[in-house]
């Protein structure tokens, strides 16, 4: 068996223990300057002490009895004394020469230890410790220039290539990648691990630990735990997890968030709490082996110990907390194309239209090329920016250019968006007909980016080259449909490509299937040429063929090409674009380049040009193109976009479908007159809220889900809403302070952390603080940490969790369980756009029994606090809920295990029913009856549903 | 608005329809004209439709469809998923029976579904689509 055998299954019966610190150990021995030197050393022509990696060299049995010690308690898994013992950390002793040697001698020591204690029952491993050095990829240490970089992707490459060898000579059996505050430093130490095991022929498991800096739950270098974990998956660790920075109660969280998302083996190695006034970590053995007991408990962790501060008395504690718990189960979680910038982002089967920016591509924007050939950088970043901002969720990023050296450009601009959270959140797509310069995109970028693009274009060797590498860099890639024999164009040469291309990637270079994306080329319709009528056609049909027989493989296209032959008329070519999108999306097609700005909605685009275009796109017949060329000059540049602009009849219509139009087209123009008229109108905030402006959000939301409408127009509606809403703010204060001070109870409400939806949450905290409740508002992207110890401090009496997209579903699950591992009392409401009584019954109720309640609307919510406050009511609220639940947990559970009876018995038991006694009917026959009077059916019309479904009783 | 009073006009029509057939066309009811009557229901016999939940399966329509020759008469068409266009349209059956009543189909088992698609000459997959929200 391989050592990753080993390794794998004992991971599957037991949790493993790690080793505690080093450092702390080495302290506990007070070595002087002399003791570091030792004989070797001992007229070296500047200062060694505290060069701890040198130790290995100096003072060999010192280090080897701090890991005896380790391996006495139990440890599984040591860990070299190597965590400064790359060239780069060594330069500031000038010991650059001896990092090798170090490496070495320091895995031999800790081999060495291992060899005594390793019995057939109990094999104990070295982990070769790769550190963080002290420099940073993704950061500037020049505050004035933040583009600046003083250690390259390349050099951490070399250096630590150096340091692995090094391990692997002395015998290391696992590389613990750790402390990683940077991620690409880490993805640099990645790489070069692998280029040692593919060129020296060896593999070795590898462990990856990342480390959060503070409790704002990020790294360094600014990235979330998921995010993280998006980065650096591509290495195939044994196991990732967290180390260093923060004790276990803080540290729990992040733990918890990593045990979700990971689909390999989780290890935490906390410090032993946080250093005190004189920087020593005095967290109790008992205290932090509780704490770490409790993760193992809750089926987090697959590998436990300790980072600074810890000793092998905490060790120890560890080690007879964990005993005879069982080790996570990797959970089962589905191939989805992970990608992230500081934030992570998944494409899912399910997920709707991917956009991608296309606003920084030197090619495609004359602004954009101006503005980096004149090095006008800040301006450029607006750009991006903006793009952002306008809903693109993904950022291409093109430097080619003949003017311009495209490599450095490429460098400069993505060393700059490393340091724009606003941009650096999503991830990047790296986009460049030159290898070179996608290679030197990959190496500025932390997160999980998009190579755009390769393709077969230069034959098989160096397509299967490229893709190994980005492999290696951990990126997704599109891939052109083009092959040696040219661009595909047709609908067969289409998919023959790609799957030609796809057979390669996950059967040869062993590329995961979920992160190919295909662009199977959009062209340009309508051109007069009779052979590129089909084109449209021939990319729709080609992407439903791909989507469908190549599993997990995503579909791409810049889309603006297709409408190319009507440049000059923007508002032909938003329609073409928004037709086309409409039947790509419906056949499979996952993201596109797009301008996040400009889109016209589907439905909104004029009937006469829609049908022209149409008739284009699915090359209806052999005219349709010129059609659409005589109609085009009608339409020219007054696009439907700018015609609302210009064209007011709209503003005429009642206030109420006023609103609602400015909130589906986005305008903010009038939105303050009118949501001035619509109070006066109906009297309230709260009703212009609940009345015409939630009206129009759900029109919003059906075009949203019928692929009319897409992010980038939904994110300028919710602007629309926020103003409005904004305007009416000082009315629902003032409504608020009229309700007087007076305070029935208390209630918490917070939207979600991962959440930053606030709407609904806002409508209920008005609405519970006019019933005399005071409401503490934590606002959105709310951990469960802070909500928990706010309600304690604050003394809350009920608990309201608010969220709007799907994964708030699992935060709330993951409070509630807090809750009751913290042991709470309190109630706990539920609300928000997705949520349910069905996942609160089924999903959150069973994690926390003190009370659960699911809060439909707004005007729900005063009945249930009402009752959850009052001694006689809430008996009866609570049991009534609990039956409520248990109901809607057995409809569910009873799915598909119906006890039904056999057809024969069934019919036994029909009813009888007589067939005497009826009437012949006087007249037979069909009867067709024309331009019937209407005064006789206006006799049986059902007033009362027609009323109410015009909205006048209700 | 226009929808929502087609609709109104073509349920009316259909409740006009069903008094004018038990009171003349077919005459088995001798009652008294009664608007709210009509819409609690209180006559005879029921008037259900391809879509209620004592018959989920809407390709029953077709055979409305057949009968009737509801397309040259009415131009009224169905699509592909038994819809009927225009939206505003209404179809059903008028039982007679005193003993007639509205019930809901639970859910049915592999040999119920084995059973209908034999009467009705279809496959056991198409039988198994046209009923899928039947299926236990």
């Amino acid at each position: 068996m391989s050592i990753k055998q080993i390794l794998q299954s004992l991971l599957e019966q037991r949790i493993l223990l790690l080793d505690g610190a080093m450092g702390t150990m080495i302290q506990k021995h007070k070595l002087s300057e002399e003791d570091y030197r030792g004989e070797r050393f001992s007229d070296w022509h500047i200062l060694v002490q505290g060069n701890n990696d040198l130790l290995s060299l100096t003072q060999p049995k010192i280090i080897l009895d701090i890991h005896r010690s380790y391996l006495e308690v139990g440890a599984d898994i040591v860990e070299t004394n190597t965590f400064n013992a790359t060239k780069t950390s060594m330069s500031d002793y000038q010991m650059e020469e001896f990092a090798y040697e170090i490496n070495v001698e320091s895995a031999r020591l800790a081999k060495a230890a291992c060899d005594e204690f390793s019995t057939a029952d109990k094999p104990r491993f070295v982990a070769g410790v790769i550190g963080p050095t002290s420099r940073t990829c993704s950061l500037s240490p020049d505050v004035n220039d933040p583009g600046f970089r003083n250690v390259t992707f390349d050099e951490l490459v070399e250096v630590y290539m150096d340091s692995t060898r090094g391990l692997i000579e002395g015998g290391a059996d696992i590389i613990l990648i750790e402390t990683i505050f940077d991620t690409l430093n880490a993805k640099a130490a990645i790489f070069a691990v692998q280029e040692v095991f593919e060129q020296d022929n060896i593999e070795l498991p590898i462990m990856i630990s990342g480390t959060i800096t503070d409790a704002s739950g990020r790294t360094l270098s600014g990235q979330m735990t998921e995010a993280f974990y998006n980065s650096l998956r591509h290495a195939k660790p044994i196991s990732i997890g967290l180390n260093c920075a923060l004790g276990p109660d803080l540290l729990r969280q992040y733990v918890a968030e990593m045990s979700r998302v990971a689909d390999t083996y989780v290890s935490a190695h906390p410090n032993a709490g946080l250093p005190n006034e004189f920087g020593e970590y005095d967290l109790g053995t008992i205290t932090m082996s509780k704490q770490v007991g409790e993760w193992a408990e809750s089926g987090l962790v697959n590998i436990l110990g300790g980072c600074c501060g810890s000793t092998p008395e905490h060790i120890k504690c560890i080690a007879d907390a964990i005993e005879n718990l069982p080790p996570r189960k990797i959970p089962n979680i589905k191939p989805e194309c992970r990608l992230s910038g500081l934030e992570a982002f998944n494409i899912s089967d399910e997920a709707l239209f991917v956009n991608v920016g296309e606003r920084a591509n030197i090619t495609g924007s004359a602004k954009f090329k101006r503005l980096i050939l004149n090095e006008e950088y800040e301006e450029a970043l607006d750009i991006c920016r903006a793009q952002v901002e306008d809903g693109a969720q993904v950022v291409d990023i093109n430097m080619d250019e003949g003017m311009l050296d495209g490599k450095a450009a490429m460098v400069r601009f993505m060393n700059l968006i490393a340091s724009e959270p606003d941009i650096s959140k999503v991830p990047l797509m790296v986009d460049s007909s030159k290898w070179e310069i996608i290679e030197a995109g990959l190496k500025c970028t932390q997160g999980k980016a998009i190579v755009n693009s390769i393709s077969l274009k230069e034959g098989k060797e160096n397509f299967v080259k490229y893709a190994h590498l980005c492999k290696r860099y951990g990126a997704a890639i599109i891939v052109m449909a083009f092959d040696e024999a040219g661009q595909a164009d047709t609908q067969a040469r289409k998919i023959e490509i790609c799957t030609n291309a796809y057979n390669i990637l996950v059967n040869e270079v062993g590329f995961p299937a979920e992160d190919i994306i295909f662009d199977p080329n959009i062209f340009a319709v309508a051109t007069g040429i009779e052979e590129h009528n089909n084109y449209g056609v021939d990319f729709i049909e080609a992407t439903r063929e791909i989507s469908k027989n190549l599993p997990y493989a995503k579909i791409s296209g810049g889309v603006s090409n297709v409408s190319f032959s009507f440049r000059g008329n923007n508002s032909v070519r938003e329609a073409i674009h928004s037709v086309f999108l409409y039947h790509a999306i419906k056949a499979g097609m996952t993201m596109g380049i797009v301008n996040a700005g400009q889109l016209v909605v589907y439905d909104d685009i004029d009937p006469e040009l829609k049908k022209a275009v149409e008739d284009v796109v699915l090359n209806t017949d052999s005219e349709a193109g010129e059609r659409l060329v005589e109609l085009a000059p009608k339409f020219s540049g007054t696009g439907e976009v700018q015609d609302n602009k210009k064209d007011l009849t709209w503003r005429t219509w009642s206030v109420e479908k006023r609103l609602e139009h400015s909130l589906v087209k986005g305008i903010t123009e009038f939105i303050d007159e009118d949501t001035k008229e619509a109070l006066e109108k109906l009297g309230r905030p709260i009703l212009v809220i609940e009345g015409p402006l939630m009206d129009g959000m759900n029109v919003v939301g059906d075009l949203f889900g019928d692929g009319k409408m897409f992010l980038p127009q939904v994110v300028k509606s919710a602007r629309v809403m926020k103003k409005s809403v904004a305007w009416l703010d000082p009315f629902l204060e003032a409504e608020k302070q009229e309700c007087g001070s007076r305070t029935q109870g208390k209630i918490l409400m917070a939207t979600v952390k991962g959440d930053v939806h606030d709407i609904g949450k806002n409508i209920v905290g008005v609405v519970l603080s006019c019933n005399n409740y005071e409401i503490i508002d934590l606002g959105v992207m709310v951990p469960a940490e802070t909500i928990l110890e706010t309600a304690i401090k604050e003394k809350v009496d009920i608990i309201g969790l608010s969220g709007l997209i799907t994964p708030s579903l699992d935060e709330m699950v993951s409070v509630a369980k807090e809750m009751k591992r913290k042991g709470f009392e309190l109630p706990l409401m539920i609300g928000g756009a997705t949520t349910s009584i069905a996942h609160t019954a089924v999903k959150i109720e069973p994690q926390y029994d003190k009370g659960v309640f699911y809060v439909k609307d707004a005007s729900k919510a005063v009945g249930v606090a009402t009752s959850l406050l009052s001694d006689k009511l809430k008996p009866a609220l609570v049991s009534k809920t609990k039956e409520e639940y248990e109901q809607v947990r057995l409809r569910r559970a009873n799915k598909g295990k119906s006890k039904l009876i056999s057809l024969e018995a069934a019919r036994s038991n029909k009813p009888s029913i007589k067939f005497d006694n009826i009437k012949k009917p006087n007249k037979l026959g069909i009867h067709v009856f024309e331009d019937y009077d209407l005064n006789e059916i206006f006799e049986f019309i059902d007033w009362g549903t027609l009323l109410s479904h015009l909205g006048a009783r209700r | 608005m226009i929808k929502a009073v087609a609709d109104r006009l073509a349920e009316a029509f259909a409740e006009m329809m069903h008094y004018k057939f038990r009171t003349e066309i077919w005459g088995y009811s001798n009652e008294d004209f009664n608007n709210d009557n009509l819409i609690e229901e209180k006559y005879r016999g029921i008037r259900p439709a391809p879509g209620y939940p004592s018959c989920p399966e809407h390709s029953e329509k077709e055979k409305l469809w057949d009968l009737l020759d509801v397309e040259k008469n009415t131009g009224m068409t169905l699509t592909s998923s038994y819809a009927m266009l225009p939206t505003a349209s209404v179809s059903g059956w008028y039982f007679a029976n005193k003993d007639s009543r509205y019930f809901g189909v639970a859910k049915i088992n592999q040999e119920q579904v084995e059973s209908y698609a034999k009467r009705k000459a279809i496959s056991i997959e198409q039988a198994e689509r046209l009923l899928s929200p039947n299926l236990d």
